[in-house]
């Protein structure tokens, strides 16, 4: 194997790199193994955030990087069926001018199968009850396919309205209850996480699919919604003078990616440099998390928008759920855990103190408990994976 | 009598009689109310063999007192009863029969008669005349397509409140024990049987909530009803056929959720999804019911074939006249003098151009080069006017839209006003929250190209604290506006305030009437994902993958906006009526061709009204706008084919597609526009082998897109007239994409 060329085990070896091996291998090509036993090494691999190693995937293929493939047959042949209950290896399938090979079959079998699994990626329904702990649902933006009927409206492509995306999630969550909810907990759980998901979703519609000349982002655009049910574990904490231990509960994991252009670039209109201040990248992602929030803060930028990341918070509180947040070199995030530390999180004084409106506030997720960024790889676009516990 | 009273038959072995159910609603049910209702019954019906009761609102006790402990249990002689609804863990709620032993007096419980349930409501039906039968020599169009003789209305039975509870009862009874999140029905009639069930349920404690109610206007407005699925109920008023329940379920409403209220099928056919409230079809082994209604296709209807006049049905009401569409028809009435000026001055110089594509639909499709059109000497001295005449003075500050700090110098420096540039505070909008309150100050808000109504109106909001009691003036280089109305409210907006409407002064140094994008996907989206699609799916042919690599690079342009023609990109021809042609016609880019059709179809939209002039009152012209019942158009419009057919500009033909919205291309709501559409298409299909029809790749691309939609039945020809053609294979491969209903 040529020095430039990096062997990358998935998932895990999208997880974590040494410092400046990233650059590397986006400077040279890589190799995307994928073993036999994949769905195995995701399930014992615990809460990881499989977003974010899609988001490392998109961002090689954006930066042209050269990227092979190599399946095992089983599961290649599996993907036909399987395709989008394995959002990881969904992104790998809808890559364009990636070479994937499989032993023991030949190129056109191997181009077959993957047109196969690609009508199914790029067609799916959302379901209540998988066979699955997780979901897919991919904008295949430089495939023609960017609008899934689960998220746009048939008649006017746009958006689906509030409500519709309301009733999708609540489809979702429903299969992963109990059962013995009240109807109308079920209901405002749904309407709650709906709107992080509408907020979010919206975000890669505005910012994912055009770049800062408003051209198409181009090969490789993708955005996607995932739902995957984890186990949440629980820090332990004081109530009421007791101590309530550790404890892992079932949860819901959802998240929302793109290939855009990231919190930086949208909000300013400006490329993200190396040279750009990492306090002001972190600066201007609070900025988009604040407007709303401090009323000195007025946008007249687009008149119904920049509400909605506090939204997301809000709605998060509601919840008791947390949500991690990668754009650019940041990686942040926001715990509404019972019994997590919530140090300055809430406002001293004034007039929000008494419904307890959280501070549009992140922290960085090297340094937790910490609001001091740290530098990450520089990514594309956003991707916010968001954990509800359920009970 | 107080009770809306029902009746049917009761068959027991050999025995036959009256079973009749007494409902009520009323403040209160009193025991002489009862009495004398039932003392009426057995006098029009001696052959009563039971008497229920039923007061679907009131607390039980109370009606069980009225029913069964006053003179009316002696009246009926004991042949009296209560039909309630009862509550149990987990389970529907089950109606309940309660009846008093007549010596003893012990109150006994028993399951109602379903039978009997559906034997009142079809007496409900049958009185109300809710089986409709056509005049002779009239037959129904149905929401299905399908053509009857018969038709089932089941809103003539939902005339009270009574009747609602009635059927609420019956219907609630159906459902599963799971409060339902929002309850869909299929005609707004049917929301008080909604509201009914609700009433009840949250009576005897069923439901905790209130759900809202959303009638989603049948089959005419199924497709665009929001997405639907757990949690959701859909009432079904009435069917023949069960196919809107198979919709339904389709749609994602789990099938224990869908409840058909009246059902009249033929019992041979495969048995109706969902449930059933009553059946209406009659039966050996029934007391009651009415024949199947025999529904047929268009196709082979015989009332059709006899000539019977048909009566369509849009929502729940006839429609016995076909629906006006409204032809927007571009002349030179359209072009205003104005408009012509502006685009006479500045096409041909690159300043017009085309946006294609947009985050979101509040931009317009065309874009000025503000720095570059300041630079002319026209617009220059047009905006040195205004800022000699309205600039506030003394001047303190100066918020700058969408226009450079070096422009608006330079703007300055030409009226003779370095100093008060100078002089004054100079900011973005964007800082406009960094801006330092000044009492009685005077600012000047100086705007490059006036698109967004809303910004502009946020900032006059912000600006009102930034300068309270000052002396604001917003002047513009250019001001859009897709209608005369929508410019008179923007300027009467920004000028008032405490003096009244002249408050602060609003300028522009030119109006110009564009549309807004109101569409999610403009006509460059839908190609571009059209060829991606078609790329992701086989090769494409050269052309088109040319074509999409141009797509793919495309920001804000002037040419190569449209799809080429035989003999390259498609250009302005010396007939161009809506440009003067005599003077460097090859400057003329297809970006000024498509800001002038953009400006025509704005004006058409409002009856070709003119934008009113600076210090008019805001004017009465109506912008056309489609009307919906529900959420079906009631009032469409579409792009008059003369518009084509009278201007063979292959270019201005492919800047019409491009420009309309996509409802203005929908032809297929009228099949003589359609014909008339189809026939210039045909032309241009023939004419291209021979150099002309250059616009026909614009035709099969939007019809490809589905931005153009003709009648079925033309589709098919245009097809089968490609198929014959010695087309390219590019364009062949396009018009594959055309899909035909």
């Amino acid at each position: 194997m040529q020095s430039n060329v990096t062997l990358i085990p998935i998932p895990m070896g999208l997880v974590d790199f040494a410092p400046g091996q990233w650059e590397r291998v986006l400077d040279g090509s890589v190799v995307l193994e994928i073993p036999e036993d994949y769905e195995q090494v995701f399930s014992t691999a615990g809460a990881v955030g499989e977003v974010f190693a899609i988001q490392r995937v998109l961002s090689l293929a954006r930066h042209k990087t050269p990227i092979s493939v190599r399946w095992p047959y089983g599961l290649l042949a599996q993907m036909l069926q399987v395709a989008s209950f394995n959002p990881l290896l969904a992104v790998v399938v809808c890559l364009q001018d990636a070479n994937h090979e499989s032993p023991s079959i030949g190129t056109d079998d191997v181009e077959y199968l993957l047109a196969r699994a690609r009508h199914q990626i790029l067609t799916y329904r959302l379901q209540g009850h998988l066979p699955s702990d997780s979901q897919l649902l991919l904008c295949g933006d430089a495939r023609g396919h960017g609008r899934p009927l689960d998220l746009y409206d048939r008649s006017s492509s746009g958006l689906r309205s509030r409500e519709d995306i309301e009733t999708t999630v609540l489809g979702v969550l429903s299969a992963q209850l109990t059962g013995s909810e009240a109807a109308n907990h079920k209901f405002a759980l749904a309407g709650a996480l709906a709107v992080i998901v509408a907020e979010l979703f919206e975000n890669t519609h505005l910012h994912g699919r055009l770049d800062l000349a408003k051209s198409p982002v181009g090969p490789n655009a993708m955005r996607g919604l995932m739902f995957k049910r984890i186990n949440v574990t629980l820090p332990a904490h004081q109530k009421l003078g007791r101590l309530i231990l550790a404890r892992e509960v079932p949860g819901l994991e959802v998240s929302i990616f793109d290939s855009g252009l990231g919190y930086y670039a949208s909000y300013t209109r400006q490329v993200l440099n190396p040279s750009t201040n990492l306090d002001e990248e972190w600066r201007v992602m609070h900025k988009c998390f604040a407007r709303h929030f401090d009323s000195d803060l007025v946008d007249q930028r687009q008149r119904h928008r920049g509400m909605g990341l506090y939204e997301v918070l809000r709605a998060l509180q509601e919840l008791n759920g947390s949500i991690e947040i990668r754009t650019g070199r940041l990686f942040a995030y926001r715990s509404f855990f019972e019994g997590e530390a919530l140090p300055e999180m809430r406002p001293p004084s004034g007039p929000w103190v008494r419904i307890q409106f959280p501070k549009p506030l992140l922290l960085d997720v090297q340094n937790r408990p910490l609001r001091r960024p740290a530098e990450n790889d520089a990514v594309v676009g956003t991707a916010a994976r968001i954990v509800v516990p359920l009970a | 009598m107080r009770a809306l009273a029902l009746t049917t038959r009761y068959r027991e072995g050999a025995f036959e009689g009256d079973a009749c159910l007494l409902v009520y609603d009323e403040i209160e049910v009193s025991a002489a109310m009862v009495s004398s209702d039932v003392r009426d019954v057995l006098n029009a019906r001696p052959n009563t063999w039971k008497i229920y009761i039923a007061a679907p609102f009131l607390e039980e006790d109370a009606v069980v007192r009225a029913a069964l402990e006053g003179t009316a249990f002696d009246r009926a002689e004991g042949k009296i009863g209560v039909l309630v609804g009862r509550l149990t863990v987990g389970q529907p709620v089950s109606l309940q029969f309660l009846c008093r032993n007549k010596g003893g007096g012990v109150i006994s419980e028993s399951p109602a008669d379903d039978e009997l349930i559906q034997g009142w409501l079809f007496n409900l039906c049958d009185r109300s005349r809710a089986l409709v039968d056509a005049p002779a020599g009239v037959h129904f169009g149905k929401g299905s397509g399908k053509h009857a003789r018969h038709f089932l209305r089941a809103s003539s039975a939902l005339l009270s409140s009574a009747a609602c509870g009635f059927v609420g009862m019956a219907t609630l009874a159906r459902l599963p024990a799971e409060a339902p999140r929002r309850i869909f029905v299929d005609t707004a009639p049917l929301i008080a049987v909604a509201q009914a069930m609700q009433r009840i349920a949250n009576k005897i404690g069923q439901w905790a909530i209130s759900q809202p109610v959303i009638s989603f206007s049948s089959y005419g407005g199924i497709d665009q009803a929001p997405t639907m699925g757990y949690g959701d109920v859909s009432l079904v008023s009435a069917s023949t056929s069960g196919s809107l329940a198979d919709r339904l379920i389709g749609m994602g409403i789990a099938e224990v959720n869908v409840i058909t209220l009246f059902l009249l099928k033929d019992p041979l056919k495969p048995s109706a999804r969902g449930k059933v409230v009553c059946d209406l079809t009659a039966a050996p082994e029934r007391t009651f019911g009415y024949r199947p209604i025999d529904s047929y296709p268009p196709e082979s209807c015989p009332s059709c074939a006899r000539g019977d006049i048909l009566a369509e049905l849009a929502g729940d009401q006839f429609m016995l006249e076909k629906r006006v569409v409204k032809r927007l028809r571009v002349s030179t009435a359209s072009q205003k003098k104005e408009a012509r000026a502006f685009f006479e001055r500045h096409a041909r110089t690159g300043l017009v151009q085309i946006q294609p594509y947009a985050a979101d639909a509040t931009a317009n499709l065309v874009k000025f080069d503000i720095d570059r059109l300041t630079q002319d000497s026209d617009v220059s001295q047009a905006v040195v006017r205004l800022l000699r005449r309205f600039s506030p003075s003394p001047l303190q500050t100066i918020v700058l839209v969408d226009m450079q700090e070096s422009t608006a110098r330079r703007l300055f420096e030409l009226a003779g006003m370095q100093q008060a540039f100078e002089g004054a505070q100079r900011i973005g909008w964007e800082e406009l929250e960094c801006l330092t309150p000044i009492d009685r100050g005077s600012m000047l808000v100086l705007v490059g190209c006036l698109n967004d109504h809303g910004r502009v109106r946020g900032i006059n909001a912000s600006m009102r604290t930034k300068a309270p009691q000052g002396n604001v003036a917003y002047l513009s280089v250019v001001t859009l506006a897709d209608s005369p109305r929508n410019l008179g409210d923007l300027r009467m907006f920004l000028s008032y305030g405490q003096h009244g409407s002249e408050t602060f002064v609003v300028r522009s140094a030119y109006d110009l009437m564009l549309p807004w994008r109101n569409e999610s996907v403009t006509a460059w989206d839908a190609e571009y994902e059209l060829l991606q699609r078609m790329a992701s799916d086989g090769a494409l042919e050269q052309e088109l993958a040319h074509r999409l690599a141009r797509l793919q690079t495309m920001s804000c342009e002037s040419s190569g906006l449209l799809m080429p023609g035989s003999a390259g990109d498609l250009a302005i021809a010396p007939d161009f009526v809506y440009l003067h042609t005599d003077t460097n016609l090859a400057q003329i880019s297809q970006a000024d061709v498509l800001a002038v059709v953009s400006n025509l179809l704005a004006t058409v939209r409002c009856s070709d009204l003119a934008l009113p002039a600076a210090n008019a009152k805001p004017g009465d012209g109506v912008q056309w706008n489609q009307m919906l019942y529900g959420q079906v158009v009631l009032a469409p419009a579409t792009l008059c084919p003369r518009n084509m057919r009278d201007y063979n500009d292959a270019i201005l033909r492919a800047a019409f597609l491009r420009i309309a919205f996509k409802q203005e291309l929908d032809f297929s709501v009228d099949e003589h526009i359609s014909q008339e559409v189809l026939d210039v298409i045909m032309t241009e299909l023939s004419g291209w082998s021979s150099g002309r029809g250059d616009a026909l790749p614009e035709w099969l691309l939007s019809m490809a897109c589905d931005r153009l939609r003709l009648h079925p039945v033309h589709v098919a020809r245009l097809l089968g007239a490609v198929r014959k053609a010695q087309l390219p294979t590019w364009l062949v491969q396009l018009a594959g994409r055309i899909k035909n209903d």
